[in-house]
């Protein structure tokens, strides 16, 4: 009778399994040696970051902290005083009038708008981009 | 492979256990595994040294165990430490008989296994002369098929993780199964047994 490979190779398997060298039994102190050269070993524990980086890292923080404070410190931002309040005052003043006083403002449209007065104004021939 | 529950802690915890120093908890694993690599390095290399073998395992695992990431696959790395122990104790052996090649051994492996007497296992004869055939055909294939065989066969891990473990593709794991196996079958129907 022909067999399929795969009962071929679950004969195989299972006469393998049954009649599988068994080692031989331990030596009776093999665990004890074991543990003691275990217990003679040092100790390594799973690497984490160590102490050193973690204070250099804290370290180099707290400098920055201190740099960056001190100099806020030092320029610290001059307060205004009256005069130089009034200054400003006078400052703001002449540029307002100057940009009032300018000739006057040309006014660009918009492509939105110049289509805005395009549709309002149909009889229109001509027009300006610019109001007079 | 993914670790079981057996005794009621996993291997995972049991692993974490062992991570911070535990001693008691080395001793758990040990108990927990030293059957299942004892059993496939005697099939790898024999009887000789065995012992150290198995004790060599277990001292590169306390050693390395601080650098396992995931120990819910401490099996399939263990598997992995018991084939490089495997394959450095063969190196020794090959190193030691040409060291004593006065000797009169004509078979380059026969000291790996010789046959083991254990009167006190089984006074059945026939199975005896069948462990004796098949750790013959065992030693009859090279030492990547015969890992292959003892892992999936009569270890019965997956082909994947035997991938994992031989560092190999699982193609070629297949392929040399595919082979181990028809080797095997030859020489165990030469015998007369199959």
């Amino acid at each position: 009778m022909t067999q399929f490979p795969h009962d071929d190779d679950e004969q195989l398997v299972n006469f393998l399994k049954q009649h599988r060298p068994l080692p031989p039994k331990a030596n009776h102190h093999l665990e004890e040696q074991l543990m003691e050269l275990i217990r003679r070993e040092p100790v390594s524990l799973p690497k984490q970051p160590s102490s050193i980086l973690w204070f250099l890292f804290s370290a180099i923080a707290a400098s920055l902290l201190l740099i960056f404070g001190s100099y806020r410190w030092f320029n610290a931002a001059p307060k205004m005083t009256a005069t130089s309040n009034q200054e400003l005052e006078a400052f703001l003043i002449e540029s307002w009038d100057t940009s009032i006083g300018e000739s006057t403002p040309i006014f660009q449209t918009t492509s939105l708008e110049s289509e805005w007065l395009i549709m309002a104004e149909p009889q229109s021939t001509t027009y300006s981009y610019s109001h007079p | 492979m993914l670790a079981d529950n057996q005794a009621g802690t996993s291997d995972r915890e049991v692993v974490l256990r062992c991570q911070q120093g535990d001693h008691t908890a080395f001793r758990q694993l040990y108990r927990r595994y030293q059957h299942k690599v004892r059993s496939t390095l005697y099939q790898l290399c024999g009887q000789e040294m065995l012992d150290d073998l198995v004790q060599e395992v277990f001292l590169r695992v306390w050693r390395g165990l601080s650098q396992l990431r995931q120990p819910e696959y401490f099996s399939t790395w263990l598997y992995r430490i018991s084939w490089n122990v495997a394959t450095d104790g063969r190196r020794q052996f090959a190193r030691h008989r040409l060291e004593r090649s006065s000797s009169t051994m004509t078979d380059d492996e026969t000291p790996l296994f010789e046959m083991s007497s254990r009167p006190q296992d089984t006074p059945d004869l026939m199975q005896l002369h069948y462990q004796d055939v098949v750790q013959r055909g065992l030693q009859s294939l090279s030492l990547e098929h015969r890992a292959v065989l003892v892992l999936h066969d009569l270890e019965d891990l997956p082909q994947k993780e035997i991938g994992k473990i031989l560092q190999i593709p699982t193609g070629t794991v297949k392929s040399r199964l595919y082979y181990a196996r028809n080797a095997m079958r030859q020489f165990l129907q030469q015998q007369g047994v199959l």
